[in-house]
């Protein structure tokens, strides 16, 4: 299709067309890998030029670009999207490298630590003990409990208000993800009962179209004219019919959401058996271009444009051979439908 | 019951992705690109100097595109590209939903 519309381009006149041939299935797919690195990869994905206009269309409120209060913020949402897990561990981690650079500041007689009522007794400050004592005041600067039995002097008290800084947004990353684990479990839950209640729905309303075509096939039988409640029945059966459609062709474009392939192909061969049941009614009801409401014929286009996107080769996705078939079926179906 | 198929029935299918039976000007030999070269593109896309042309339908377009393309159906090219893109020397770069 991609190459059917260069070729039209090109005969249009159009001298430099080229073709992307990964289509909207290869670019959706790098997409979700390169988001799911996080948000550091987002200024960077479309260079320089238009970076913004860019960055702005994928991202509402975006991270802002320059200066420390950007970087910081930038930091706080890459953290923010790490694991609980591995929030500890850099905490932790923090914490160790604080204590350990106290304590070679002191060992290198730079002046670190000393105790409220006067300096740590010497021995103290290095040594193994010294090393612990410098952990113990980083993990209480880290909380921001701060104690006070042990203060930094010098160079110290610039490595720890730093360290206050990080220990307070890595503990609130961790604090915050603890909370939302469960909304999102929540959310996800919701999310999926919506799903399936939807499919649940698109099956029955199939089911339903399907029917009310029969039937109404069944009133013009035999007669020259189909009677008006005929022609308003197959119009409000197709106004639901399109509304189904666009949810299942919605289900093959968003690569979001799936349902089984069991329950995918019981979905297509629903919408094939209900464009059977159009061109049979179409051709028994003889409803002619002239006499179709607008709201009728409204339905009609976008039922055959929405099954002309339903083809094996067309969907985003790779789908099962079975399935593919099914898709096939549907838009030779459309296009028999388009041409009644 | 009765059900035509004619050559419109093959046009229809032309009309979305099938590689099946290409129009008349596919003939043409294609310049395609990668997904490393449309990754280069892109900024001058974003700078208005290329054309990114989605051929999908405007559902399709709706719930997904590639940031800054435009919305030209297969089926509507011939009625719309001199409106949408005036300049018949501009670069033009088109994509479908699959490698088709």
């Amino acid at each position: 299709m991609g190459a059917q519309a260069v070729g039209l381009l090109q005969e249009l006149g159009y001298t430099d067309v080229r073709h992307y041939q990964g289509g909207l299935a290869e670019w959706l797919e790098a997409k979700t890998s390169t988001a799911s690195a996080g948000p550091e990869t987002v200024p960077t994905a479309h260079g320089h030029a238009g970076a913004g206009q860019a960055v702005a269309t994928r991202r509402i409120g975006s991270l802002p670009r320059v200066g420390l209060p950007g970087r910081v913020s930038r930091i706080a949402y890459a953290l923010a999207d790490q694991s609980v897990s591995r929030l500890f561990r850099l905490w932790l981690e923090v914490v160790v490298a604080c204590g350990v650079i106290y304590w070679l500041l002191g060992a290198l007689s730079f002046g670190a630590l000393r105790s409220a009522e006067g300096p740590i007794p010497a021995g103290v400050s290095s040594g193994i003990s010294g090393l612990l004592s410098a952990v113990y005041f980083s993990a209480v600067t880290a909380t921001s409990v701060g104690y006070g039995d042990i203060v930094p002097v010098g160079l110290a008290r610039v490595v720890a208000i730093a360290e206050g800084g990080a220990g307070l947004i890595l503990f609130g990353c961790v604090v915050s993800k603890f909370v939302s684990r469960r909304q999102e479990q929540l959310l996800g839950e919701t999310h999926r009962i919506a799903f399936e209640d939807r499919l649940g729905r698109v099956r029955t309303n199939l089911h339903l179209v399907r029917t009310e075509l029969q039937e109404t096939a069944r009133l013009c039988e035999g007669r020259a004219e189909p009677p008006p409640q005929a022609l308003a029945r197959v119009e409000s059966a197709s106004m639901i019919f399109v509304g189904e459609l666009h949810a299942v062709h919605d289900l093959l474009y968003r690569p979001e959401r799936t349902p089984g392939e069991t329950e995918l192909e019981a979905l297509l061969a629903g919408v094939v058996s209900v464009f059977r049941e159009f061109t049979e009614l179409m051709a028994c009801a003889q409803l002619k271009p002239g006499d179709r409401t607008p709201a009728f014929a409204a339905s009609l286009r976008t039922m055959t444009r929405l099954a002309r996107e339903i083809c094996g080769d067309c969907v985003p996705r790779e789908f099962a051979p079975a399935l593919k078939t099914w898709m096939d079926q549907i838009q030779r179906l459309a296009g028999e439908v388009e041409q009644i | 019951m009765p059900v035509k198929i004619g050559p419109s029935g093959a046009e229809a299918r032309g009309a979305a992705c099938d590689d099946g039976d290409m129009g008349v000007g596919a003939a043409a030999a294609v310049d395609s690109i990668s997904r490393s070269e449309l990754d280069e593109i892109l900024g001058a896309v974003h700078a208005g100097r290329v054309t990114l042309v989605d051929v999908l339908s405007p559902e399709s377009y709706a719930a997904a595109h590639i940031d800054g393309a435009i919305n030209l159906p297969v089926a509507d090219v011939v009625a719309r590209a001199g409106q949408l893109i005036p300049d018949r020397s501009r670069p033009i770069v088109v994509y479908c939903g699959g490698p088709t």
